[in-house]
């Protein structure tokens, strides 16, 4: 034991233990390799294969898939019928967490002694249009004859003879309306499964019959999904055409009509109709655009237009007691100012006197009138029979002075009623 | 040599089965021998060994390449022992009661080459981990006690008294395993 061998316990450990060296067993090597291996098969890596290069290629071969089995799916079945069904095979779920891609329309035989399923496909629901017979086989040579026929939409997997089938489908009161259209939804689906409805304008639903209102026109994608507990999904859609509705509406010429002394023509301000009818209210009716119609007597008539579309949707427009009486008055002005630079005439229109160079009145429902204008020291110097007729100011052709004149006027209503109103007047001429 | 450490490192970046390999041929040895002056067995050190290799080859990135690589090495694998030693501390909160006894403490001077390495792993062991953690961390990779204490989130004072009833238990130990060994080969020479 020399001194030079003599250490200290930590010098001791430092010396033996500090790089000493224990071969790992090959067992631990495997096990950590191993243990690597997996983490890197997570890891993104361009070098080695891993899961995103298994990822990547997973979604290529879907992608060419759905390219090529979609597109002449597209061309050969214009159109999907209601029933949709999704076979019972849970590979399809398994290996894909797309949505089933319905491809090819396959005809399913009912099962014998299973009305239910039978009963489940609306006849109404049968796809129209023409289909190739490769595509679609009717259900059996009878089946086409029958109420049920089920022709359904299948997914590309095979349905496994007698094997559980979830389907989704829609029966619908009507399918084609005029707006607003009310629509009574029925769920043809496999019982029990959790239905989804989506009605296409943003109103969505779980009812197993709900009733729905469109009241936009347009054509809106019903969509149905059932749901069953095993967390299998089947869809269906059906399209409701909501048809637009025309407007009806119309005008009266004259605008004020006397009846029955006028002969009343009825202006048609419809839009979005191609055929009217018209209800005059005396048990007489057209079919003109624009008719024209005179009342026998006088009375209360309710005029109605029915204006159809040429998808046959209808809308109507009702006016009742339409001639209502009208108020009857004469009411004259207190001023006018004469041409100066000769006599007018003094017949006015209503419309476009707008200078103010004629006395006359405004008035409703005359059917008598006589009209007298006084100076003041009672010189008679107007006087008319004619309600169209006015005075210009001007007397023997020589224009009349400024200043007050007085004015009488005597008739009938056309309500039966006599007046006799009087006043005085300001010729201004200056 | 350097060379070969700069390929293994290179390919151990680009995670090449080969490189990783490579590294685990060459260095594993070593780690292991860390690894089992920190744990109780063999079956410890080598789950402290696995998951400083996964360590190893997944954040080789962080190695600067300022420093020797073996040294890099040596801190990924003590930090996972002493995560390691975190993580079991609940189920191995426990000592016998004659590790507390104060022990007579010899001051002589220990022959390096009178003890294997297996022997000193074995005492070692044997030591209480928390005893053993700070032993090996202030003793062999030489970290000072307020290190130490950080690390293994205790106080510095306990690091200290810790280090020295570890110091004082190995020294008991190795005298005992001393007289033994004297027996035998007493006996043996005779």
């Amino acid at each position: 034991m020399s001194d030079d061998k003599l250490n200290r316990m930590e010098d001791l450990f430092q010396k033996v233990l500090g790089e000493a060296e224990v071969t790992p067993g090959s067992e631990i090597a495997g096990k950590i390799m191993r243990t690597v291996g997996r983490k890197e098969f997570f890891r993104f890596n361009v070098s080695r294969f891993n899961i995103w290069y298994l990822g990547g290629i997973a979604v290529t071969c879907a992608f060419v898939g759905i390219m090529l089995f979609s597109d002449p799916g597209h061309k050969n079945s214009p159109e999907f019928p209601s029933g949709t069904m999704v076979s019972d095979s849970s590979e399809l779920e398994k290996k894909n967490d797309t949505l089933i891609i319905i491809k090819e329309v396959k005809p399913v035989r009912p099962q014998e002694g299973d009305n239910s399923r039978g009963d489940t496909i609306d006849a109404g629901t049968a796809p129209h249009g023409t289909h190739k017979d490769s595509d679609i086989r009717p259900v059996s040579s009878k089946g086409t004859k029958r109420n049920a026929v089920s022709i359904p939409v299948v997914s590309s997997k095979e349905v496994s003879e007698g094997a559980y089938v979830l389907v989704a489908g829609i029966k619908a009161s009507i399918n084609r309306g005029c707006v607003p259209l009310y629509v009574k939804f029925a769920s043809t689906s496999t019982s029990g499964a959790s239905l989804e409805w989506n009605f296409g304008d943003g109103g969505t639903s779980d009812k197993e019959s709900p009733e729905w209102v469109f009241d936009v026109a347009g054509v809106y994608k019903v969509a149905l999904s059932a749901k069953d507990t095993n967390g299998r999904e089947a869809v269906t859609s059906q399209d409701i055409v909501v048809l637009p509705k025309p407007k009806a509406a119309f005008d009266l010429l004259p605008e004020n009509p006397v009846i029955p002394a006028d002969e009343i023509t009825f202006v048609n301000q419809s839009s979005g109709a191609v055929s009217y009818k018209w209800y005059f209210g005396d048990n007489s009716s057209s079919q003109l655009f624009a008719p024209t119609h005179k009342y026998n007597k006088q009375g209360k008539y309710d005029v109605a237009l029915v204006a159809v579309s040429e998808n046959g949707c209808t809308d109507s427009l009702s006016v009742q007691d339409t001639f209502t009486e009208t108020e009857c008055y004469i009411r004259f002005p207190n001023a006018f100012v004469p041409n100066r630079g000769g006599s007018v005439g003094g017949y006015y229109s209503r419309m476009t006197d707008n200078n103010n160079m004629i006395f006359h009145p405004v008035y409703s429902g005359i059917v008598d009138y006589n009209l007298k204008i006084y100076s003041k020291q009672g010189h008679l110097v107007f006087q008319s029979d004619d309600i169209y007729l006015g005075w210009d100011g001007y007397y023997h052709g020589k224009l009349c002075a400024s200043g007050v004149y007085v004015w009488r006027a005597e008739g009938k209503f056309r309500n039966g009623e006599s007046y006799v109103v009087s006043g005085d007047m300001t010729l201004v001429n200056y | 040599m350097m060379m070969d450490e700069q390929n293994i490192i290179s390919g151990c970046l680009l995670h090449s089965r080969k490189a990783q390999k490579m590294l685990w041929e060459k260095y594993s040895a070593y780690l292991l021998g860390i690894c089992l002056r920190y744990a109780t067995d063999r079956s410890e050190a080598e789950d402290i060994l696995q998951e400083a290799m996964l360590k190893i080859y997944f954040n080789i990135g962080d190695y600067s390449g300022i420093g020797s690589f073996k040294g890099w090495l040596r801190k990924v694998t003590v930090n996972c022992a002493i995560t390691h030693y975190h993580k079991n501390l609940k189920h191995k909160h426990h000592m016998d009661i004659d590790d507390f006894v104060s022990l007579e403490i010899g001051d002589e001077g220990f022959e390096d080459d009178f003890y294997s390495s297996e022997e000193l792993y074995i005492v070692l062991n044997d030591l209480p981990p928390g005893y053993r953690m700070v032993f090996n961390m202030y003793t062999i990779e030489g970290y000072k006690h307020r290190e130490i204490a950080e690390m293994l989130n205790i106080d510095v004072n306990t690091s200290k008294s810790q280090y020295s009833r570890a110091r004082a238990i190995l020294r008991k130990k190795l005298e005992d395993l001393r007289k033994t060994k004297n027996k035998y080969t007493c006996e043996g020479d005779e």
